[in-house]
């Protein structure tokens, strides 16, 4: 059952002036969530500077708590530097033309701050402005995977990075060599409820 | 590949799998153990792949590199066991032919 007929109101989602059953998407920014998928391999294209002007100013403008932009990214295309990352990253597969080291930069926070709460939510920060790389990436023809499997500290020395900045994710990208293979999801009725659990 | 090693990288694509191996094993103490035979075998899909510059190519690894490739990309489980036995017969294969190609000197090779 979907969420409109178990509800005599649209999802409060839903745009105000969206007439009952349509389902607008201006410039195909649904399907692009919708089609997303992790792509690890890659054809041997560089991606263009414009794309990857258009890709680290959609990682940016992710949310983040506070508006506290605590974070900071690397973006490695110099193939050289790029493999001897890779080596220390066994969660990226492919050899991608380009890989973004995503950070936690520990240094943006005040000695106010509470920096149990701040903090955590600092990785929540880092993790959606990846996600905003990714369908960027996705959007623009491209394709990516976040990799959480790699050691940071032979990273943080290859790449000369100061002690207060915390890799978080990795995330490898490129012109993909397939195409996007959607992968199973749980049906939606076993994980999406409607204003209560029960 | 994106990046084209030059003549004298051997070295560094070696060292680079040797690091592999290691930054592998030392993720592996802390993630889940059914993530070891994935490391080792994208080990050795690296290690095939740096046989290929030289022309050694040969058509029984190739067929590993490429199971292994089809592998990562597949997004249904992955019976792991049959793969694996198919993978190791099938690089038995590719051994077999060098010795059959060269004269037999080990003395392990002699008629029983
Ligand atoms: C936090 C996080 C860490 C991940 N780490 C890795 C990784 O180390 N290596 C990898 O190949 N994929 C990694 N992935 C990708 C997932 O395997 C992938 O998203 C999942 O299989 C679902 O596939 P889909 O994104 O194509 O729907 C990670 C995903 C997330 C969200």
């Amino acid at each position: 059952m979907t969420a409109r007929a178990r509800n005599a109101t649209p999802p409060s989602g839903s745009p105000p002036h969206a007439p009952p059953g349509s389902s607008p998407d201006p410039g195909g920014a649904l399907r692009v969530l919708r089609t997303r998928s992790v792509i690890r391999e890659f054809t041997g294209e560089p991606i263009t500077d414009a794309d990857v002007d258009a890709l680290v100013t959609a990682m940016v403008a992710a949310p983040t708590g506070s508006n506290r932009q605590a974070w900071a990214f690397i973006v490695i295309r110099e193939p050289q530097r790029l493999l001897s990352v890779r080596a220390f990253a066994p969660g990226v597969i492919g050899t991608p033309p380009l890989l973004l080291v995503a950070c936690h930069d520990h240094s943006r926070y005040t000695d106010e701050d509470d920096a149990r709460v701040v903090r955590e939510l600092g990785r929540l920060c880092v993790a959606m402005a990846v996600e905003n790389f990714m369908l960027a990436a996705h959007a623009l023809g491209l394709g990516a995977c976040p990799a959480s499997s790699f050691l940071p500290e032979p990273i943080r020395l290859l790449l000369d990075m100061p002690a207060h900045l915390e890799p978080v994710l990795l995330v490898s990208a490129g012109h993909p060599a397939h195409p996007p293979q959607p992968s199973e999801r749980r049906d939606i009725d076993e994980v999406v409820r409607y204003d209560s659990y029960a | 590949m994106t990046a084209t090693p030059d003549p004298a990288s051997r070295d560094t694509e070696l060292a680079r799998l040797a690091a592999y191996l290691l930054a592998s094993s030392r993720s592996l103490l802390t993630e889940p153990a059914s993530y070891g035979p994935i490391r080792l075998i994208d080990a050795a899909r690296r290690t095939l792949a740096l046989l290929e510059p030289d022309g050694a190519a040969n058509p029984h690894y190739n067929t590993v590199k490429t199971r292994i490739e089809d592998s990562h990309r597949s997004k249904t489980p992955i019976d792991l066991p049959t793969l694996l036995d198919e993978l190791c017969l099938q690089m038995a294969h590719g051994l077999k032919g060098i010795h059959t190609a060269q004269p037999q000197t080990d003395e392990h090779s002699e008629p029983a």
